[in-house]
C-alpha cells in the first residue's frame, strides 16, 4: 500500500502540478511542448534541458513537477527515490532522426547527442543527476500505452521491496502514423510520487494498493488503466 | 517469510556457440568470436569488428530478432503456460527501422519493444502476454532481479525472463559515433583497454520458487539468494568513477542475500573493455572486497557486448562458473594494472564456493547486482 503525494502532468494544451486540470487529455498533437512555458510554473535549473529530445523533455518535465508536488523537488543529499515508467513508442521519433543522420554520407556524421536519446530510458538518467536519485529506475513496455503492468510493478515494489519512495509515471509522443498501432495512442507525460508512509499533516491524493485478486485499488475503487487513474485525480473529481 | 528462488532452466544463442555447453567449453578454450563485420559497410565507421552470429538470416521482412527467438526457444523447450514472461531488449526489432527507411518491405511491428513479449509469449503459448523491461545495458539483470522479487513474495511462482539484442547499423554507428568502440578486439581490465566491441545475442532463464520446482519434478541448476538495482546520479553517458552506484547495487544484494563479501567466489563482471567503466568496476569491487581478491571474468572479448541480452547471457555462464567451480578466462585481457594482477586472468581459475557476484551498469548511470548460489544453496 502506498500514499499518492505528487502529481505532476503535462500534453500539448496544459501543464502543472498537484490535481489534474479538466483540459488535460493526453490525446491532442496540436502544439509541442516546447510552446508550454514551464519556466512560469517550475524553475529548472538543469543545463541539458534543452539537449533533450522531446520524449524525454516530457517525461523529465513531468518528473520534476511531480517532485514539486510532493515537496521532493530540493536536495543536498541524494535520495533512494526509484523511478518506473511505462511507455508504448519510446523513442521512436529521435529513433528515426537519429537514423536520418546515418543515412548522410554513410554514417560518416550519425549524430552522437540524438544517438544517447535513442534509449527511453534515458530521462531518467537525467531525473536522477537533476534531482539526486539514486534507486532503481527502468522503462517498462506495455503492450496497450495506458495499461496497468508498470504501475503494478512499482506498487509490489513498495509492498515487496525496502523502497520508501518511487515515481511511477507514463510519457509517449504520437508516433508517424504509418506506426500507429491502434486508437488508444497518447501523447503527452503524466508521472506520480507514491510514498509507503507519510506523517501526519501532510498533503495526500489518497492510498493505492493491489487487493487479493491483484487488482489496483484508488481510493477504493478498482482501476483498471491509468487514464481512468488519472480520471480520479483531476479537478472534476473534487 | 521470503519464498526461495531458483533457476531452473537455462539456453542461451551468442556469436561464439548456439548453445550454453557450447559456449561454456569455447570459452574456456579462450575462443573470441569478434571478427570484422559483413553484416553492412563499416566503411565510414572507425571500428570494423564485432560479434556477429554468422549464420543469423531473416528472409522476407522481419527483423532478425525473430529467428534468433526462434532459435533461442527452440533450445529452451516448453514452458508452463502460467510463467509470468518478462523479456529485456534495448533496441529489438531495430533493424526494421532501417529497412523502412531504405523504402523496402518490413514488419512495423517488430519495432515496438512492447511486441517482444508479446511474439514470444505467443510462441509459447503462455497465459500472460508479457512485459518488457529496459535498463539499457542492465536490462536483463534487472529483468531477473524484478522476476525474483515477484516469485519470493509469493506474487508468482514461475516465471521466464528473455534477454535479447541483435547488432545493427543503427546501434554500431551510435556507438561509433560515441568513440567508444575498440578498433580491435576488446581487452576487458587490461592497462591498455580502447573500447568495447559489439556482440548480439539471447538468453531464456527460468525462475521457479521451490514448491513449484518441487511440485514439477525439476532440480535447480541454481538459486538467486540476492539483487540490487541502484543509480549513479551522476551523468547519463558516462559512470560515476567513484562507483557510488555500483556499490550500493552490491550492496543491496549482499544484504538480500545474507551473506558476506568473503563469501563471494566469484565475480562475473560487466567489463566491456571502455577505459571508464572498467575502471569504475575496479573502484566497487576494490570498495567492497578490500584485501580480498576474488577471481573476476569478463565475457566481452568472447562475445561482444550484447546490450540487454548482456546481463541474462552473463548470468547463464555464471551458473556454469558455480557449477564447474571455474571462473573461465576473460579473452583479451593480457597486461594487467596493478591494481588487478591478482584478480583478473586470461587461463581460467579453479574456485572454491558456493556463490557468484553478477554485476552489469549502463546509460543512465543504472548498475544492477545478482548473486547466484550453487545449485539449491541458500
Amino acid at each position: 500500500m502506498a500514499f499518492i503525494t505528487g502529481l505532476g502532468w503535462l500534453d500539448s494544451f496544459c501543464m502543472g502540478h498537484g490535481l489534474i486540470d479538466d483540459k488535460y487529455s493526453l490525446q491532442s498533437n496540436s502544439k509541442t511542448i516546447s510552446e508550454l512555458n514551464f519556466k512560469s510554473i517550475i524553475d529548472i535549473p538543469h543545463s541539458r534541458l534543452g539537449r533533450m529530445d522531446m520524449y524525454s523533455k516530457m517525461g523529465f518535465l513531468a518528473i520534476a513537477l511531480a517532485l514539486k508536488d510532493a515537496g521532493l523537488d530540493q536536495w543536498k543529499q541524494k535520495r533512494d527515490i526509484s523511478i518506473i515508467a511505462s511507455t508504448m513508442y519510446g523513442c521512436l521519433t529521435t529513433d528515426l532522426a537519429y537514423w536520418d543522420t546515418v543515412l548522410v554520407d554513410n554514417g560518416l556524421f550519425a549524430s552522437p547527442n540524438l544517438f544517447a536519446y535513442t534509449l527511453p530510458t534515458v530521462f531518467l538518467g537525467e531525473a536522477a543527476v537533476c534531482f539526486g536519485l539514486i534507486g532503481q529506475q527502468f522503462i517498462v513496455n506495455d503492450s496497450s500505452p495506458i495499461g496497468i503492468s508498470g504501475l503494478q510493478l512499482t506498487i509490489d515494489t513498495i509492498d515487496d521491496e525496502d523502497t520508501e519512495c518511487m515515481l511511477y509515471g507514463l510519457c509517449d509522443l504520437f508516433p508517424p502514423l504509418e506506426f500507429c498501432q491502434h486508437g488508444q495512442d497518447i501523447c503527452g507525460a503524466f508521472f506520480m510520487v507514491l510514498e509507503k508512509t507519510v506523517q501526519d499533516g501532510r498533503k495526500t491524493y489518497g492510498e493505492i494498493y493491489r487487493n487479493t485478486m491483484g487488482d489496483i485499488i484508488f481510493n477504493e475503487k478498482i482501476i483498471p488503466n491509468i487514464l481512468v487513474l488519472i480520471n480520479s485525480l483531476s479537478h472534476k473529481t473534487e | 517469510m521470503m519464498n526461495k528462488v531458483f533457476i531452473t532452466r537455462a539456453a542461451t544463442i551468442t556469436a561464439l556457440a548456439d548453445n550454453l555447453e557450447d559456449l561454456w567449453q569455447r570459452l574456456l578454450c579462450r575462443q573470441s568470436a569478434v571478427q570484422p563485420i559483413n553484416r553492412f559497410s563499416t566503411d565510414s565507421y572507425y571500428s570494423h569488428e564485432a560479434a556477429c552470429i554468422d549464420s543469423l538470416r531473416s528472409d522476407g521482412n522481419i527483423s532478425l530478432v525473430q529467428p534468433l527467438i526462434d532459435r533461442l526457444l527452440e533450445n529452451l523447450g516448453s514452458v508452463p503456460v502460467d510463467t509470468f514472461l518478462i523479456t529485456a531488449t534495448t533496441k529489438s526489432g531495430i533493424d526494421t527501422l532501417e529497412r523502412l527507411k531504405k523504402y523496402t518491405e518490413a514488419d512495423k511491428h517488430d519495432i515496438l519493444l512492447s511486441y517482444l513479449p508479446k511474439l514470444i509469449s505467443h510462441k509459447l503459448n503462455l497465459n500472460h502476454q508479457g512485459i518488457n523491461i529496459n535498463a539499457a545495458c542492465a536490462s536483463s539483470t534487472i529483468a531477473v532481479a524484478k522476476a525474483a522479487s515477484l516469485i519470493a513474495a509469493g506474487r508468482i511462482s514461475v516465471a521466464l525472463v528473455v534477454g535479447i539484442d541483435i547488432l545493427t547499423e543503427f546501434i554500431f554507428s551510435g556507438f561509433s559515433a560515441l568513440r567508444v568502440l575498440s578498433p580491435t578486439t576488446c581487452k576487458p581490465f587490461d592497462k591498455h583497454r580502447d573500447g568495447l566491441n559489439l556482440g548480439e545475442g539471447a538468453a531464456a532463464l527460468l525462475l521457479m520458487n521451490e514448491q513449484r520446482a518441487k511440485s514439477d519434478g525439476i532440480t535447480p541448476i541454481a538459486s538467486l539468494i540476492g539483487w540490487g538495482i541502484a543509480t549513479d546520479a551522476t551523468h547519463i553517458i558516462a559512470p560515476d568513477i567513484n562507483a557510488s552506484g555500483l556499490i550500493h547495487a552490491i550492496r543491496l544484494a549482499l544484504k538480500k542475500a545474507n551473506v558476506t563479501p568473503e563469501n563471494i567466489a566469484g565475480i562475473n563482471a560487466h567489463g566491456t573493455g571502455t577505459f571508464y567503466n572498467d575502471l569504475m568496476e575496479f573502484n566497487a569491487f576494490q570498495a567492497i572486497f578490500k584485501n580480498h581478491m576474488i577471481p573476476i571474468h569478463s565475457v566481452k572479448g568472447a562475445i561482444g557486448h550484447t546490450l540487454g541480452a548482456a546481463g541474462a547471457i552473463e548470468i547463464a555462464i555464471g551458473i556454469q562458473s558455480l557449477i564447474h567451480q571455474i571462473i573461465p578466462p576473460t579473452v583479451g585481457f593480457n597486461e594487467p594494472e596493478q591494481i588487478t594482477a591478482t584478480m583478473i586472468s586470461n587461463s581460467s581459475v579453479q574456485i572454491s564456493g558456493n556463490y557468484l557476484l553478477k554485476v552489469n551498469s549502463g546509460f543512465g548511470g543504472i548498475n544492477s547486482a545478482i548473486i547466484l548460489g550453487k545449485g539449491d544453496s541458500e
